[in-house]
């Protein structure tokens, strides 16, 4: 009788969960699932600007592929990724490392080190761009340090203008990655780091021994998160550069955005999402597999 | 019983309470038609401020009209219109430049038979005929002239008095153009650092390819064949046109640093920070000029884009059109009347300076020889625009990129047209 009363409740309380959990699982079919499947369905098929379409098979990925264009943006996605993400990484655990020891004013500095991430991307990347325009305070601080001797055209130099997005990318999102490192260096023991003391250990050593094996996880993880997040980016660069100059810069999620938007092409736009879908989910399971040992 | 019986009369009231706050809603909307009207001009000014104490106008006149404005960017309207009307919930007016009409046409009403109904040709007659033009695609007229924007040369006579120039006498030709942005290019504070250009030109963005183009029909070129099936821009003159334009970035630098990249309202703001002595703007840009450097009223000039082998100037039409999804057509249709007519005009061409598209606007001083805006009246008949086509996005964004490109340098120009007309010529025979 006892085990019947468990029984009932159980379920009682299953239902429940399903209940609570039942406005995420609806929200999430709405807001992704759904969009998900009809853009797939869509890259299959020609749309005009009044949405009617018509079936055309794989026409869209062929062209996608044949694309010079296309094969030009996730070139630039995957410097991009990479590079923001290392750097993203490098920064990130500097800082958490600084802001890890103990020193008067800690709290104010770390809550100081947080502030661009609070800063929107729209504010972030309008303030990078005048930094970066001729007359900005990047070129005005360089010629008055001397430094350089006339105005740099930081976004106007094919091969300065992908470097300069990286970097306003970095100060914007290294308080993530900081965030998380820092969390994790918390919980290294400290009698571990006293026991290396007196075993005279150098502090290369003690970070190479004790700490990076003890944050080694959280690490993987802000990188998998760092790398999701920067592979879709579209904000910060649509503000800085909008992809120039002459497609310099110009990544997957803004290629996809203007032929959708600008070009109204929505069926070739899905067929190409669907391909930065699969690059992405292809880089994932290879992540995990990796990294999972 | 008689907790549940009190239970019940409160769920009856607040049943009553919803039904009939329901029913009011959709009493009033019976009575009342709402027209969402999309308009990039909504949020500039003067122009906002002129727009809405009209639309408070019509509004007086028709009670039972509400309009409800929805100002967007210039340079989100198509394809804010384009994805409302995917959606379903497009405006019901919108204000059209004319490179968007094709790829807007599947969403607008034609307007042949409402002017028809208003008398045809005698209607049509009421505007330049080059406005109501612009506004058509494949022989149909989607929109009602507005206004004209039209690109002229402004320049800074104080500036030109300093480098011994008449400010009396602008460039007239090419040479004469390259001639006085040399002379215009100094180092005015001695420091070593070129701090003043010749010329201010925009690189970036379609804004860049609306000041090229009249470079490039003044020597006799054009960026399509005339049945727009192919590129000709790539061809002799309009490579010659190009050439002469990139290089006065990249071989006589009489354009700041930053060209690939200048947009619009940079090189606008360096002409009001007296950094650039020249820049090819529109009528209206003399507001804005005075508001962000009011020092320089009565110092600078208005001219003709100089000549090669023909006299151009961009210029195109601005509209209203009717989407074919508004419920109300018929008031739609009202309201574009009324903003496009006459007394409406005159008062906007004052207030904004914006060419008016009706002729009988154009009996004010300001627009008459001798007035200030003359010259933008005088250019009319040498008018030149974008070619109208639905692929218009991509064929601009392909020649945005080879301009930047041949900017940059990572291009010869001849390389950059040939590789762009390839692509633009796939794009076409699509």
């Amino acid at each position: 009788m006892y085990s019947k009363v468990l029984n009932k409740l159980k379920t009682k309380n299953e239902y429940i969960a399903y209940f609570f959990i039942f406005p995420t699982i609806f929200v999430l079919l709405i807001i992704f699932i759904f969009p998900m499947f009809y853009n797939i369905y869509l890259s299959f098929r020609s749309v005009m600007a009044d949405f009617s379409s018509r079936f055309i098979g794989l026409e869209n990925y062929k062209e996608a592929l044949r694309d010079p264009l296309v094969w030009l943006a996730f070139k630039n996605t995957f410097v991009f990724t990479l590079s923001a993400t290392a750097l993203h990484l490098l920064v990130g655990l500097g800082i958490a490392l600084f802001l890890h020891q103990s020193f008067k004013g800690r709290k104010t500095l770390r809550m100081i080190m947080l502030s661009p991430w609070i800063v929107s991307m729209v504010v972030a990347g309008s303030i990078w761009r005048w930094m970066y325009d001729p007359f900005g305070l990047m070129n005005e601080t360089l010629i008055g340090l001397g430094v350089i001797d006339n105005y740099y055209p930081w976004l106007s130099t094919a091969h300065l203008a992908m470097p300069a997005v990286i970097v306003a990318y970095t100060w914007k999102g290294y308080p993530f990655v900081m965030i998380i490192l820092l969390a994790s260096l918390q919980a290294v023991p400290e009698v571990e780091y006293e026991a290396a003391v007196v075993d005279g250990a150098s502090t290369f050593q003690k970070f190479r021994y004790i700490t990076l094996p003890h944050i080694k996880f959280m690490f993987l993880i802000a990188a998998l998160l760092a790398i999701i997040t920067n592979f879709k980016l579209f904000t910060l660069l649509r503000i800085v550069t909008d992809g120039g100059p002459a497609n310099a810069t110009e990544v997957l999620s803004l290629h996809i955005y203007r032929q959708s938007f600008e070009f109204i092409r929505y069926g070739y736009a899905a067929a190409i999402a669907v391909l930065m879908f699969l690059v992405s989910l292809g880089l994932g399971i290879f992540y995990t597999k990796v990294f999972s040992r | 019983m008689i907790e549940k019986s009190r239970k019940t009369r409160i769920w009856l009231v607040v049943l009553m309470f919803i039904i009939s706050t329901f029913g009011y809603g959709m009493a009033v909307r019976a009575e009342q038609k709402t027209l969402r009207w999309m308009d990039y001009t909504l949020g500039e000014e003067p122009v906002g401020s002129v727009l809405r104490a009209q639309a408070e106008k019509f509004m007086e006149q028709h009670p039972d009209i509400q309009l409800k404005l929805d100002p967007v960017r210039y340079d989100a309207v198509l394809t804010k219109f384009t994805t409302q009307t995917a959606a379903g919930v497009a405006p019901d007016i919108v204000l059209l430049t004319s490179e968007n009409i094709a790829p807007s046409s599947a969403g607008l009403v034609n307007l042949e038979p409402w002017i028809d109904k208003e008398g045809g040709d005698k209607f049509a007659e009421m505007y330049w005929e080059k406005g109501l033009q612009d506004l058509s695609y494949d022989g149909t007229r989607y929109a009602i002239p507005e206004h004209f924007v039209i690109h002229l040369l402004f320049y800074n006579t104080t500036m030109f008095k300093d480098a011994a120039l008449e400010p009396g006498k602008p460039p007239k030709t090419w040479q004469e153009f390259l001639t006085y942005t040399k002379k215009l290019t100094v180092d005015v504070d001695k420091d070593g650092l070129t701090d003043q250009w010749g010329y201010g030109l925009i690189g970036k963005g379609v804004g860049g390819l609306q000041r090229f183009l009249p470079w490039l029909h003044s020597n006799r070129a054009s960026l399509l064949s005339e049945d727009k099936t192919r590129a000709v821009f790539n061809e002799p003159n309009g490579l010659e046109a190009f050439k002469f334009h990139v290089e006065l970035f990249t071989k006589h630098h009489v354009t700041p640093p930053g060209t690939p990249t200048a947009d619009y309202p940079t090189v606008l703001a360096q002409f009001c920070q007296e950094r650039v002595s020249m820049f090819i703007g529109g009528s209206y840009v003399s507001d804005i000029i005075l508001e962000q450097n009011p020092e320089l009223e009565g110092r600078y000039g208005i001219c003709e884009i100089p000549v090669k082998e023909q006299k151009a100037a961009m210029g195109r039409a601005v509209g209203y059109a009717i989407s074919s999804q508004s419920d109300y057509p018929e008031e739609a249709w009202e309201f574009v009347k009324y903003l496009t007519n006459t007394e409406n005009q005159e008062e906007y061409f004052k207030r904004t300076h914006f060419i008016p598209a009706q002729k009988a606007a154009f009996d004010t001083p300001e627009l008459q020889p001798g007035g200030t805006f003359y010259a933008f009246q005088e250019v009319i008949p040498y008018l030149v625009k974008f070619p109208v086509i639905e692929e218009w996005g991509e064929v601009a964004k392909t020649l945005c990129d080879a301009y930047e490109a041949a900017l940059m340098e990572s291009k010869t120009p001849r390389k950059a047209l040939d590789d762009a007309a390839h692509v633009v010529n796939r794009i076409l025979s699509r």
